[in-house]
């Protein structure tokens, strides 16, 4: 029966009804055919969501769409390309670095790509750069954004595996700065060999500090939230209200960028995306109580231990399954569904559940960057206004340090959990 | 139609403002005043459960429910056609029997209440009423045009 039910859903979603709805019919057909009370949908439903770590979703949502509307994103990218506009790959370069600090505060890779993403290929084209370039740099650098805190996916992966979010959100960081190295010396190697445009000099000191002064309070907010949780100073919850009334702040006083009308179009904004994801949190909880009462985490479990017991082997086969998912599902779903029937089997035969987060997420990550579902890539493809051909061509150097990082997260678990250490 | 819209925007506003407002007041209050906020916690969880079903008929009046509609557009006209029928009927159906069973769980929670703060269970159930309800009643009136975007939709 729980087999049947996740083929019906997987059928649903592909067939293109909303994930809520494709999630919700199987489940609600199941407890009517079991005779289950029906106040049981209205009790999973409702307190699913009655969690005070995904309070954080809405509120980095927030923060993001704020940054976007209030003139933040534009400072951001203007001391970015001071920096390392120089450097071979000139904006490319500036895209990945700015992808990097703006993802220290909005926590999505779709909002870095509809948000910043915009701005860093109309500023690539304008430069001279090729559009698929620009699109596949854009789209690439995006991956970073869910594993560098704040990260949506994370406190989603948190609050399903009731994993310390602290500690997830702390994981992230060495990934993402290895995944932006790799990622800049890609895109060096190629624009050295296509001697792409990059600034004409090196900056002097004078024009990195006047470009450094505008987006000193928007680079200091990552560090705000960042150093607070690590301190133990406030939850990843309190982390996300004190760095929105932080952007507010700096937003309205200091930029003076900040209208009603942008903080009331950032909130109806973010009102509509928090409903869209959490409904479906919501209804997983549902789903996720009928796959364990018909026992299909403890089956699968049972099934891949016998395969081997051995943690590199299992994170292997977490890689393919959770590459795969993310291939067909969107992130939130996929962490939704394939987490709790994934998860336990790896964490009895010793996987970090913290590593085994960063794992999962960044693979769902570049599930974006992978046809036949990946958002990204649609999402770019409309914004560069290119043939989803055209990208994925000038996309195909950028998967190997995609890759490279992957190989590097799943086979150095120390690396991954190092500055998670300092808080257990 | 616009009124009621207004109306619910407003009221979603507000529970967003106090959902950002509350935490942040909490931090303040006990870190520098020593005095935290009594139940803080729960009211933020009552609020984020207001916020997203309250907000969710807008979601569905915008078209903006996550889906993955390319293999659906690549589809023949005819396939299309009946796969949103399809679509709004079951949308329908779902919204329609949550609403109702929640309504039915309303009546058995009335003296029911949170620990700390005693806010009403009647309340966190009304708000998923609202939104399921009201689904309902937008995929019904959008029945022959689907609101939802036939392009795929994420975050």
């Amino acid at each position: 029966m729980g087999i049947l039910l996740i083929i019906t859903f997987l059928l649903l979603f592909i067939a293109g009804v909303p994930v809520v709805y494709a999630i919700l019919l199987p489940a609600i057909g199941y407890v009517l055919i079991e005779g289950f009370p029906l106040g049981l949908l209205a009790q999973r439903v409702t307190y699913a969501l009655d969690s005070f770590p995904l309070v954080a979703v809405p509120i980095f949502i927030f923060v993001g769409n704020l940054m976007n509307l209030a003139g933040v994103t534009d400072r951001i990218f203007r001391f970015a390309d001071t920096l390392v506009g120089r450097a071979p790959g000139g904006l490319a370069q500036v895209n990945i670095f700015s992808s990097l600090i703006f993802s220290g505060m909005s926590g999505a890779a779709l909002a870095d790509v509809g948000g910043l993403g915009k701005i860093e290929i109309e500023a690539m084209r304008k430069r001279g750069f090729e559009a698929p370039f620009s699109a596949a740099v854009t789209a690439a650098s995006a991956v970073v954004g869910p594993i560098f805190p704040p990260s949506i996916p994370l406190i989603v992966y948190g609050s399903v595996t009731s994993v310390s979010i602290v500690q997830l959100l702390v994981a992230g960081i060495v990934p993402a700065l290895i995944c932006v190295a790799l990622l800049m010396v890609t895109a060096a190697v190629l624009s050295l060999r296509h001697k792409m445009p990059r600034a004409p000099r090196w900056p002097t000191v004078r024009e990195v500090w006047s470009a450094l002064v505008p987006a000193l309070p928007a680079l200091l907010a990552p560090v705000l939230m960042i150093a607070g949780m690590m301190l133990g100073l406030f939850t990843p919850t309190e982390a996300a209200a004190v760095t929105a009334f932080y952007v507010i702040l700096i937003s309205s006083l200091v930029y003076r960028e900040l209208t009603w009308a942008h903080l009331r179009d950032s909130m109806l904004a973010t009102l509509k995306s928090t409903s869209a994801i959490l409904i479906i949190v919501a209804a997983a909880a549902l789903f996720g109580w009928i796959l364990a009462v018909e026992q299909v985490p403890q089956d699968f479990a049972k099934m891949i231990l016998t395969l081997s017991t051995n943690p590199i082997v299992l994170l292997l086969i977490a890689n393919l399954i959770f590459f795969v998912a993310g291939m067909f599902l969107d992130s939130t779903t996929a962490t939704l569904l394939v987490v709790p029937v994934i998860a336990p089997p790896m964490v009895l035969a010793g996987v970090d559940p913290v590593h085994l987060g960063i794992v999962a997420i960044f693979n769902l990550m570049v599930g974006l960057l992978t046809p036949p579902m990946g958002l990204s890539l649609f999402l770019v493809s409309e914004i560069a206004q290119i043939s989803l051909r055209q990208l994925l061509k000038a996309l195909a150097p950028f998967y190997v340090p995609l890759i490279i990082t992957l190989g590097i997260i799943t086979f150095t678990p120390d690396l991954v959990l190092w500055l998670p250490g300092f808080l257990r | 139609m616009k009124i009621a819209r207004r109306l619910v925007e407003t009221v979603c506003l507000l529970l967003l403002g106090a959902l950002v407002l509350v935490p942040f007041a909490q931090v303040l209050l006990r870190d520098l005043f020593n005095a935290p906020i009594i139940g803080a916690e729960e009211l933020t969880r009552f609020l984020l459960i207001c916020v997203v079903f309250v907000s969710y008929p807008l979601v569905v009046a915008s078209g903006e429910n996550i889906v993955m509609g390319d293999i659906r557009n690549a589809l023949p006209a005819p396939f299309r056609r009946f796969l949103n029928l399809f679509t709004s009927l079951a949308a329908v159906a779902v919204s329609g029997l949550i609403a109702y069973a929640v309504f039915a769980t309303i009546g058995d929670n009335l003296n029911n209440a949170t620990p700390t703060l005693k806010i009403p269970f009647w309340l966190f159930l009304g708000a998923t009423f609202f939104g399921f309800f009201f689904a309902a009643i937008i995929h019904l009136v959008h029945l022959r045009k689907p609101p939802q975007k036939s392009t795929s939709v994420s975050l």
